[in-house]
């Protein structure tokens, strides 16, 4: 009994054994008609150096079996020797840049010496089209190998450049590898969509080209929300239009918090319907800008609450910005600050409603113009003291000295 | 043979096999450990362990799989592929790719680290100070191990060599397009001076660090004359003629000629006779008074501008020649105008409000509504600032 048993397992064993040893077979086919040729035995390189460890030398193979000036050829073969896809996909991808690289730099050379005047113009446009054409011919053909869109040397997060990459991976946010290769993938056609519309003008751009540029900007916003969740798209929108931010501090200083600025910046990407994103457009017409900016200035108030917004605005405001720094200078409390702006804006308020209302020779008007000066000054006075008073007429408040000029 | 001896032997060989499986399963296991898989099934490699034993293990199969080169280690990977004659450019791509998304996914993790403060930051800007400082202090150290791995892997005197031919087969190739006018042989010879000339400079400069910028520039200038003379002395006197010519300072003249109606011999005419002592006057000399206004005109960037309108709106290039002759007539007149003594200020004006009139309805007859508008747009406010020139 116990003999059978023992038997049972030798066989057990030796096909267990057969099965883990025997060489893998490569999984995809070769196209119709092609077969790897045969193995050349001898072939292992004699130049590799003394190694600290060599797992695997096979000798029935080199790899001029499966390179091929035929891409399409050598892809099969690198399939069909199990070459992983990533490995595939790196290796064609340089080849195939390098390749194209090469074939535009020599388009570019490729031009007789001395042409000038009409024929070098008329040449120049020749290279143009044929590196364009190129460029278009190196996307599809790395479309048809690999079944993905890759731009030529994008300039967006060289992967070769590991600040480029975590710039980019802290403004797009936590993300998987994969949606991330897409958002980049992605920003590049887009970047390459807007250089060639540039190209197209010329030099001389016009109202239509503004109207072509914001719709492709609309577009990549469309495209980019398709990859990215509502949540992250949002998040995503909010962050590059914060990255415009001139003096980001205020925010702090005036009072509003990180949430504060997250809501007013979504709101700011929301009312350019996120076509100013990435710089796409930047000519708007007078009435368009008017109406996002009112859109803009509406929803954050909604957002921020009457408190949050008055600081918003203060804190976008040079006056105030130049009047914080100064009761800063002179450790005066940020409320004095605060309450300068306000008399300013009250003054202002109060002399353009005299100037709507009344004629300018009216003496009345004259006298409650000089009436609201006096107030205003010695209110101001009142609030930064003397010495930040005199600091301040030589550090923008020359409206307290004019202010029939407000 | 008994019945027990063939249990024992049976029962042995259950164990040698047994062992043999549970072996080989260990080392796939102990791989996977140090390895984590990424998209499409790659390994992640480890930077080699200093001091590995010096085993040699040649596995000799009949048919050939990838796997058969994978390794989770670099070293390894790098050699099994140099083994099976991947050149060395493929080799370079598929490691630095592989170095990059190893290095990629660290660069992640500082990256997503801070990322969820992203709003902090904005309103924080010393804090943000702060955290880039860190932060790029850290990814500084990636990038210089990154560079240090991939020199490990690939900077071998082979992979060097193979890519200094490359350099210089490129470097030959465009030297040859540059300068076709001369043989293959020329070209590689003169290739060859002037590599050797930039390894001479190169080798002086290193083995004199601490000169004075006086003493380098006086050390250029000898270089500089040494390879003329050994170029001088390599081509001939007509195919040294030209090779200066292409490398004159006016040689650029070729490509700001805009719409000018030449052939390469008269191109070549033209940069010679810049490049004389009185060069304007030998360029009018060569062309005459009706081609030099042209040479002229082909050099103003307004006529370029014309150029360009057209070509966008489909227009002749007269179209542009017209605009030109429009502002330039309209300029002169201007100036006439406005320097005008005879006239009091309000009678220039009116004078000169008249002519802008003029000359905008001149430019919108000339180009069509859609073009003018494009015109206006991009190069169209100087017909109406005649006026700010009257004193």
């Amino acid at each position: 009994m116990l003999l059978l048993f023992s038997l049972c397992m030798n066989l057990v064993l030796v096909v267990a054994a057969v099965y883990r040893f025997a060489p893998l077979q490569a999984q995809p086919s070769l196209p119709a008609g092609q077969k790897l040729a045969a193995p050349d035995l001898g072939t292992v390189n004699s130049n590799a150096p003394a190694l600290p460890a060599l797992l695997s030398v096979t000798n029935a193979f080199h790899w001029r079996l499966i390179e091929s000036t035929n891409y399409d050829l050598y892809v099969a073969k690198l399939r069909a020797v199990g070459c992983p896809e990533k490995t595939i996909r790196d290796i064609l991808v340089a080849d195939v840049t390098e390749h194209y690289r090469n074939l535009r730099t020599e388009c570019e050379l490729d031009q007789p010496f001395w042409a000038a005047g009409r024929a070098r113009w008329k040449l120049i446009r020749e290279s143009q089209n044929h590196i364009a054409a190129l460029e278009q011919e190196q996307i599809d053909l790395l479309q048809r190998l690999l079944g993905v869109e890759i731009f030529p040397e994008s300039k967006l997060a060289d992967p070769h450049h590991v600040e480029e990459l975590a710039v980019a991976r802290y403004i797009l946010g936590p993300m998987t590898d994969e949606k991330f290769q897409k958002v980049l993938g992605l920003l590049a056609r887009y970047e390459r969509l807007k250089e060639r519309l540039k190209e197209s003008q010329l030099g001389v751009a016009t109202d239509e080209d503004d109207e072509a540029m914001w719709k492709l900007g609309a577009a990549q916003g469309r495209d980019l929300a398709a990859i990215l969740s509502p949540v992250e798209f949002e998040e995503l929108a909010a962050r590059i239009s914060g990255m415009s931010l001139f003096d980001r501090n205020f925010f702090r200083e005036v009072g509003l918090t990180a949430a504060d600025a997250r809501a007013i910046f979504l709101a700011k990407a929301r009312a350019h319907e996120f076509s100013t994103l990435f710089d796409f457009s930047d000519e708007e017409s007078e009435a368009l800008r008017a109406t996002r900016e009112t859109a803009f200035t509406n929803a954050i108030a909604k957002s921020l609450g009457p408190g949050k917004f008055a600081a918003y605005e203060r804190a976008v405001d040079d006056e105030f910005r130049r009047l914080h720094r100064l009761t800063m200078d002179n450790n005066l409390p940020q409320a004095a600050a605060v309450t300068v702006y306000e008399i300013r804006r009250a003054a202002r308020d109060e002399m353009r409603r005299l100037r709507g209302e009344t004629d300018p020779d009216d003496p009345i008007r004259q006298e409650r113009m000089t009436e609201i000066q006096a107030q205003m000054e010695a209110a101001v006075l009142q609030a930064l003291g003397k010495a930040a008073f005199d600091q301040y007429l030589n550090r923008g408040g020359t409206w307290l000295t004019n202010a029939a000029g407000l | 043979m008994n019945r027990n001896s063939i249990l024992i032997l049976s029962l042995g060989l259950n164990l040698l096999i047994g062992i043999v499986l549970i072996g080989a399963g260990r080392r796939s296991a102990g791989s996977a450990a140090v390895s984590a898989l990424l998209p499409g099934n790659r390994l992640i490699r480890q930077t080699p362990a200093p001091a590995s034993p010096q085993t040699n293990i040649v596995t000799t199969t009949a048919s050939f799989h990838w796997s058969q080169v994978e390794s989770s280690d670099y070293q390894v990977y790098v050699a099994n592929l140099r083994a099976i004659g991947c050149p060395e450019h493929t080799l370079r791509d598929i490691i630095v790719a592989d170095v990059n998304d190893l290095y990629g996914g660290r660069v992640r993790e500082i990256a997503d680290s801070v990322s969820s403060r992203f709003w902090e930051f904005v309103i924080d800007h010393e804090a943000f100070e702060t955290m880039a400082t860190d932060k790029i202090h850290e990814l500084e150290k990636i990038a210089e191990e990154r560079k240090e791995l991939l020199a490990s892997l690939l900077e071998t005197p082979r992979a060097l060599e193979e890519r200094q031919a490359r350099g210089r087969a490129e470097a030959l190739a465009r030297f040859r397009m540059r300068y076709e006018f001369l043989s293959a042989d020329q070209s590689a010879g003169m290739q060859q001076i002037l590599e050797q000339s930039a390894a001479e400079a190169a080798k002086y400069g290193r083995e004199h660090p601490n000169q004075s910028d006086s003493e380098r520039q006086k050390a250029h200038r000898d270089f500089e004359a040494a390879k003329e003379e050994a170029i001088k002395g390599f081509l001939s006197p007509e195919d040294y003629a030209e090779y200066r010519l292409r490398n004159n300072p006016n040689v650029d003249l070729r490509l700001q000629l805009a719409d000018m109606n030449l052939t390469d011999a008269e191109a070549r005419a033209l940069v010679q006779a810049k490049s004389e002592a009185k060069g304007a006057e030998a360029i009018q000399q060569l062309l005459g008074p009706e081609r030099y206004a042209e040479f002229q005109r082909a050099q103003n960037q307004d006529y370029e501008f014309a150029l360009r309108l057209a070509e966008r709106f489909d227009l002749p290039n007269e179209t542009a020649a017209h605009v030109y002759e429009i502002r330039s007539e309209a300029e002169r007149q201007a100036r006439r105008i406005q320097e005008d003594k005879s006239r009091d200020s309000e009678e220039r004006i009116a004078i000169l409000h008249a002519m802008q009139i003029e000359t905008e309805r001149s430019l919108s007859e000339a180009l069509g509504p859609k073009a003018f508008q494009a015109y206006q747009r991009n190069n169209g406010t100087w017909f109406s600032q005649f006026t700010e020139g009257v004193k």
